[in-house]
């Protein structure tokens, strides 16, 4: 398992337009936008983990905290 | 992938000022990919997009422009180079999005008054797509001398670019294409992935024409 998948237990994302499982292709480390954001920064990671969801089967993407 | 679910490639003209030639050569280019097969878009005037000049990012994002970044599977940026690099209101209009972008193809179509082409304001753009989590193509589009490719009235004058451009669109409808396809389908986690996903042994297994 990759050191990034480990930041947080992996359960599939549902698609909110169709409601099929997603596919969790990126996890992305980014600077911190807001007060909120900057609450939760990885230190080990130096930012902000989010994750990027497509769903394989209409295609909407959408995103979440890793 | 779903197979009736088409492209979605906008084409964003990066400029705002008035009398701004590089309008020409984004609706050249917006006009060849509509006329791709599978493939649907829009030109994004960035003048059109309500932006406060005063703040960044989430705070200020237009919902219209994220949603059509959010359903891009990529997109075509046309810039013109102003002072080697490009419009300010461009990285403005791009910094108000983040998450929308990644893992989504682009391709560079640069616009100069001068003879290169926009090529330095198209070396200048890659580092701030990439941070953007965008994923750039090694064909790029160089409208030098503006005023020699279009007329004042959008008629192309140099027909060798339409071969320029639909190389161009073929590269960057590859990438669109593959990119897509990782999206939904490899997960981010090579290693394992989960199901219904193909981590790296599922790759590995594909190139030895493995069935799976």
């Amino acid at each position: 398992m990759s050191p990034l998948a480990k930041t947080k237990s992996y359960v599939q994302m549902r698609c909110p337009v169709c409601g099929n499982l997603m596919n969790r292709h990126a996890v992305k480390v980014i600077e911190p936008r807001s007060a909120k954001e900057a609450s939760r920064v990885n230190t080990s990671l130096g930012g902000v983990v989010t994750e990027a969801h497509s769903c394989p089967a209409c295609g909407k993407n959408a995103w979440r905290a890793g | 992938m779903p197979a009736n679910k088409p492209l979605s490639i906008p084409v964003i003209l990066g400029t705002t000022r008035q009398g701004r030639m590089s309008v020409h050569p984004a609706r050249f280019v917006h006009e060849r990919l509509a006329g791709r097969e599978g493939v649907i878009t829009e030109l994004i005037d960035i003048a059109t997009v309500p932006l406060p000049v005063d703040g960044a990012g989430d705070q200020i994002k237009d919902p219209a422009f994220s949603a059509k970044m959010e359903r891009a599977d990529g997109m075509v940026l046309v810039i013109p180079e102003y002072n080697h690099s490009f419009p300010g209101l461009l990285k403005h209009v791009l910094d108000s999005c983040l998450e929308e972008y990644i893992h989504k193809a682009a391709g560079i179509v640069g616009v100069s008054a001068g003879a290169f082409g926009g090529a330095r304001v198209i070396q200048n753009t890659l580092p701030v797509l990439r941070e953007l989590g965008l994923m750039t193509i090694f064909t790029d589009v160089y409208f030098g001398s503006i005023s020699k490719v279009f007329d004042e009235s959008g008629k192309l004058l140099q027909p060798a670019f339409v071969e320029r451009v639909d190389n161009f669109l073929d590269e960057l409808i590859w990438m669109v294409i593959t990119l897509r396809h990782g999206r939904e389908r490899v997960d981010s986690d090579t290693t394992e992935g989960v199901e219904g996903t193909e981590g790296i042994e599922g790759m590995i297994g594909m190139a030895k024409g493995g069935a799976r």
